[in-house]
């Protein structure tokens, strides 16, 4: 008998837990709140199936512990019952994935106003790109990688002169406005994820992935790498800052671009030439 | 193979616990397939080493279609010969497994060993290959199409060694054996046949996507993924 | 019928002798049963320690070895997974644990309860003790290649754990491997223990290969007479059908490994494009890290499935014979496990979601991820309906069955969350993941092998495990595991990233100190009351309760054995002739509740099987 009991209170336990717990949901700051409508469906559904399904085998546990004497039922199937459960699973299933992959067309399909965003990744730190007037970002290639050139932007790429170069990890971005984080690492994989926005995507050696999101609440918050890439993994963090349109305005104002950076460069390489010939 | 499926799921529909199929299956006797223990042996090897194979095949055209230098400097040359040579194996192969029908003893004996025999010869056409190869500076580093080729050869390799080895077993057995006692490594020999068969079908398959048509398979590739 | 070869004409054959009218499916004779066609088994039998014991041939002896050094492995696996617990809870508390050492054992963690546990286990263990033994056979159809598949395992055991004593210690890439990282500095054990684990990885292979094919091969050709594929009990089943999964999914391993370890020894490009590393360019290029990821979950998602197809039936056998019921729907038992099977090859990349493989894959794999969802639910259907109007014995056994419905009802359903693509999207390398894969590829299938454990004991070694100790056991085990695991996903809802050596003071990250703490010490306990197993083993081999002859009244093969434990040839002079399914429990009309597989009709006359 207490078997029963047992597993009673494991399931209203679970029950309690979830309507009680402390720990859920960080409060969400983007878009993507169809994500967590669709979680809350399949908990719904999984849920229920799960009460079902353990309440069921509890009463089971009441009705027909061992009695001796007693001769269990003898049926090998019954396909009526076989079929009602089939079609009734199968309508569940088809219920969580209609509303999953009809909100999954949103997440690949980025809007046609979303600023650019070139995140790059290394072991073990982030660097940013914002494209500039042009509103385009310019081509890179890893091998182009070095001190003058730290994006490896190629440089008869006519759209990269006027990009604006962020080397530190702290990222700015503009109040509701979808941004498409353009993702590439020149080492090994990373991902760029920010719990709050919860969006996320790998970024690959080799190729360019994306994602995109709307972020809606101005604040400050947290980048974590969300794939392993060596010891360094769980210090590989950064910051984001979601700004009101004059205030972002403002800071980007004051970013370097690259043709910013490469006319400094010119200047110091000049001034060393003219040192050198005093 | 429709006979198989057929028979396949014929067999789950069954209901075991009716009195009357109860009655049909204590007449089974136990087993599925009319096959010998080594020919299903082979056959499952066959389905493992074709999954493997075709990984490698997959994983070559998945990274192929980049700016890769696959020229071979001297193509038309020894690949072909050792392809040939592979034919002549199994073309033997198939004239014992007639033999074994006839039970001509000593015909199945000299097959045999000119089956090995080529095919150690084949073993070495490829190591001279990659000799080659090596003279002409394509190393195995040199970039994945040169990788794969390697992998590729060297895996059939091995698997032509694994198959020498039970040729070696089972050709001490046989020449030992009188006329009439060859039945005894009939099954054995049969089964032979079948790998030699399969590696046979592997080589084709992998000298004509990677080596043959090579260009034009990796043109098509990149006209898939663009 | 369908299956058989020549049976058409032996039915014939049998009714113009047998039968003088004609009558199609009666037989005068219900007992008759076809002469043995095929000549008996020549077996080796060993008379030293050495060929008795060690180097041993016999299917038997040779799934214990198995269970041995599995179980070994398994308890290295289980005392990592408290050192990241100790860290994870109590930060600093272990002085020697650096990220390094972490991670470490995060890898050596997952792959060796994955691989060398769990696969191991069920296939290597339970599969060689049991296949030939259920099916009538007197050993596997090739034993002495069947010896060998064990050595190689050991030897992969040996050169896996030998990577915790090379410099730089085993790799910490993560059990998924994934390069680059796998093999460049700045991830542990990039210089020997990468390559010593693709090593093993090969060799467990090579001889899981050899293992394969005497499992398919005695399954398929060696049954005894009588005994139809229809026949079989599901442990059969599950076990089978897993191993036709590890016989396609293993190559993707061992290419995925060969070629890393190309990569990292010889400099190859195969998973490696252009690098730059600490401000050089490395001399790779060309190569795909995604290929990897691809042929890694091509093996690894199948690889789910091969530890849990022979957990289902197992699972399957248990909750029949415990509740004195035939197994609920046993055709859509079967079919189920094979659907799941073949499935099981369609959906790997739902591992993928969110690794920058081309998103329009996220449609076809959520879709086929989620079809999945089907057979596997119906299975647990019937299993609670096998429950249903049972007469249910509440022993050890059943117990672990029941804890087995509920955590695996549990992870199947969070399965549903990481299957549908955009659900994924938030919940992926969080905790939530780790917390699902546990609960569902970690407990479920461990209550199966304890459920399995504390059921075939009495047949290994003639004496019954102690139910006393056996329930504390499970107790601890199953609310432990639970209460580690079921508040786990909660963190992964916060968004705590998996794979984190240390927090730090991330906001939300604070608010689950007092959770990782509650975890940790319940993963401890739960650890800890494993070794009441081994108590409770070691104490009943010597003063068990003799078992005699089929303790449980149990049908299936296995338990009639002409000796309890059964020896080297399973069957005596006979072998078995089998006249029913393995689920004739209750059956209306008999006197017992259960009629063996070997009880022929006219024992059993008055029986009535009504129609369905």
């Amino acid at each position: 008998m207490h078997v029963g009991f047992i597993f009673l209170a494991v399931i209203v336990g679970s029950i309690l837990f979830h309507i009680f717990t402390p720990w859920y949901w960080t409060d969400i700051a983007s878009n993507w709140g169809s994500m967590d409508d669709t979680i809350t469906l399949t908990f719904w559904i999984g849920g229920g199936v799960f009460v079902a399904v353990c309440l069921f085998m509890v009463y089971c546990v009441f009705k027909f512990s061992y009695k001796e004497g007693r001769k269990a039922e003898y049926k090998p199937e019954d396909k009526k019952l076989e079929k009602i459960l089939t079609i009734a699973t199968t309508l569940g299933v088809a219920a969580l994935l209609a509303p999953g992959l009809i909100v999954w067309n949103q997440f690949i399909n980025v809007p046609k106003n979303a600023i650019h965003v070139d995140v790059m990744a290394w072991q073990w730190g982030w660097q940013y790109r914002l494209p500039g007037d042009d509103g385009k970002l310019g081509s890179t290639k890893v091998a182009n990688i070095n001190d003058n050139n730290p994006f490896g932007i190629i440089l008869e790429d006519p759209n990269g002169k006027d990009d604006v170069l962020i080397q530190s990890d702290v990222l700015h971005l503009k109040n509701n406005r979808p941004v498409k984080i353009l993702l590439r690492s020149v080492d090994v994989l990373h991902n760029w994820y920010v719990p709050q926005f919860r969006a996320k995507m790998d970024a690959v050696p080799g190729v360019v992935t994306y994602y995109w999101f709307e972020p809606n609440k101005v604040g400050e918050y947290e980048v974590l790498c969300a794939e392993y890439c060596g010891v360094g993994h769980y210090g590989m963090r950064g910051r984001v800052f979601v700004k009101s349109e004059p205030d972002y305005e403002n800071w980007l104002q004051e970013q370097e671009t690259f043709s910013d950076l490469v006319a400094k460069q010119e200047e110091i390489e000049f001034s060393k030439t003219k040192l050198a010939k005093k | 193979m429709s006979n198989f499926i057929k028979k396949l799921f014929g067999t789950l529909a069954e209901k075991p616990w009716e009195k009357e199929q109860a009655v049909i299956d204590t007449n089974h006797p136990g087993k599925t397939f009319n096959l010998s223990l080594q020919t299903s042996a082979v056959i499952i090897i066959f389905g493992i080493s074709t999954v493997l194979f075709s990984l490698i095949l997959t994983g070559y055209l998945y990274t192929m279609p980049q700016e890769q230098n696959t020229k071979f400097l001297f193509k038309p040359n020894l690949l072909w010969v050792n392809t040939i040579v592979l034919f002549f194996v199994t073309y033997f192969f198939s004239k014992i497994t007639k033999d074994l029908k006839k039970n001509d003893i000593t015909k199945i004996k000299k097959n045999l060993i000119l089956v090995g025999g080529l095919s150690y010869l084949f073993l070495f056409g490829q190591i001279f290959f990659w000799y080659q190869l090596m003279q002409d500076e394509k190393f195995v580093t040199t970039n994945t199409y040169f990788s794969s080729f390697y992998i590729f050869t060297a895996l059939h390799g091995l698997h032509l060694l694994g198959g020498l080895f039970f040729w070696g077993k089972v050709c001490s057995k046989t020449l030992k054996l009188e006329q009439k006692e060859i039945i005894s490594q009939k099954k054995s020999i049969s089964a032979l046949s079948l790998y030699w068969t399969f590696l046979l079908i592997v080589w084709l398959v992998f000298f004509l996507t990677i080596y043959v048509f090579n260009d034009t398979v990796i043109a098509w590739c990149k006209a898939l993924l663009t | 019928m369908a299956e058989d070869f020549n049976d058409n004409k032996t039915i014939q054959a049998q009714s113009s002798e047998t039968i003088s009218g004609g009558g199609a499916g009666v037989t005068p004779d219900k007992d008759y049963v076809r002469p043995a066609e095929v000549a008996d088994q020549d077996l080796y039998h060993g008379h030293s320690f050495i060929t008795k014991w060690v180097f041993c041939q016999d299917a038997k002896v040779i799934g214990v070895q198995y269970f041995l050094l599995a179980t070994f492995t398994g308890i290295i696996g289980l005392i990592l997974s408290w050192l990241m617990r100790l860290q994870l809870g109590f930060p600093g508390a272990a002085g020697f644990m650096t990220a390094e050492h972490y991670y470490q054992f995060v890898t050596m963690h997952g792959m060796i309860m994955v691989v060398y546990f769990l696969t191991a286990l069920f296939l290597g263990g339970f599969g060689n003790y049991l296949i030939p033994l259920m099916v009538g056979a007197r050993d596997m159809v090739f034993p002495y290649v069947n010896m060998v598949s064990f050595w190689m395992f050991f030897v992969a055991v040996g050169v896996l754990l030998a990577s915790f004593f090379v410099p730089g210690g085993p790799t910490g890439s993560g059990w998924t491997l994934y390069p680059p990282q796998a093999i460049l500095e700045g991830t542990p054990g990039s210089g020997m223990g990468i390559i010593l684990m693709c090593v093993s990885l090969i060799l467990f292979v090579a001889g899981f290969t050899m293992g394969g094919l005497n499992y398919l091969i005695t399954v398929l050709q060696a049954r005894t007479r009588g005994m139809t594929l229809m026949r079989m009990p599901l442990t059969v089943w599950g076990i089978f059908t897993a191993t036709v999964l590890a016989m396609l999914a293993f190559p993707a391993l061992l290419v995925s490994a060969i070629m890393m370890s190309l990569d990292r020894i010889l400099g190859t490009s195969f998973f490696m494009p252009t690098i730059l590393k600490a401000g050089e360019m490395l001399e790779y290029g060309g190569g795909s890290p995604i290929l990897f990821q691809h042929l890694f979950w091509f093996f690894g998602h199948p690889e789910v499935y091969i530890v849990a197809l022979p957990a289902f039936g197992i699972i399957s056998d248990l909750i029949s014979v415990h509740s004195r019921k035939n197994i609920f729907g046993y055709r859509m038992m079967v079919w189920a496990i094979v659907v799941i099977g073949a499935l099981s090859f369609f959906v790997w990349a739902h591992h993928m979601y969110v690794s920058g493989m081309h998103p329009w894959f996220g449609f076809f794999f959520a879709t086929t991820t989620l079809i999945i969802a089907v057979p596997t639910a119906l299975k647990v259907y019937n299993w609670i309906l096998t429950l249903w109007r049972g007469n249910i014995r509440m022993n050890t056994v059943m117990l672990w069955c029941l804890g087995f419905i509920v955590t695996f009802v549990n992870g199947g359903i969070t399965g549903i969350f990481l299957g549908n693509v955009v659900v994924d999207v938030p919940l992926s390398d969080t905790y939530f993941v780790v917390a699902h894969f546990h609960m569902v590829m970690g407990i479920a299938p461990l209550m199966v092998i304890m459920g399995a454990v504390y059921h075939w004991f009495p047949l290994v070694a003639g004496r019954m495990l102690s139910e006393k100790l056996g329930k504390w056991h499970f107790w601890f085990t199953f609310l432990g595991a639970y209460s580690i695991y079921f508040p786990m996903h909660y963190l992964g809802f916060i968004g705590v990233p998996r794979r984190y050596f240390e927090m730090y003071d991330s906001p939300y990250i604070t608010s689950a100190v007092g959770m990782n703490e509650f975890i940790s010490t319940a993963a401890f306990i739960v650890g800890a009351a494993q070794f009441i197993l081994i108590y409770n083993i070691v104490v009943s081999l010597k003063m068990g309760k003799p078992a005699g002859k089929n303790p449980w009244q149990a049908n299936s093969l296995e338990w009639h054995t002409p000796t309890v434990p059964p020896e080297h040839g399973n069957w005596g002079d006979k072998l078995p002739v089998v006249h029913r399914w393995a689920y004739d429990y209750s059956v209306p009309g008999a006197k017992e509740d259960f009629i063996p597989q070997t009880t022929p009709p006219s024992e059993v006359a008055d029986t009535e099987v009504e129609k369905t």
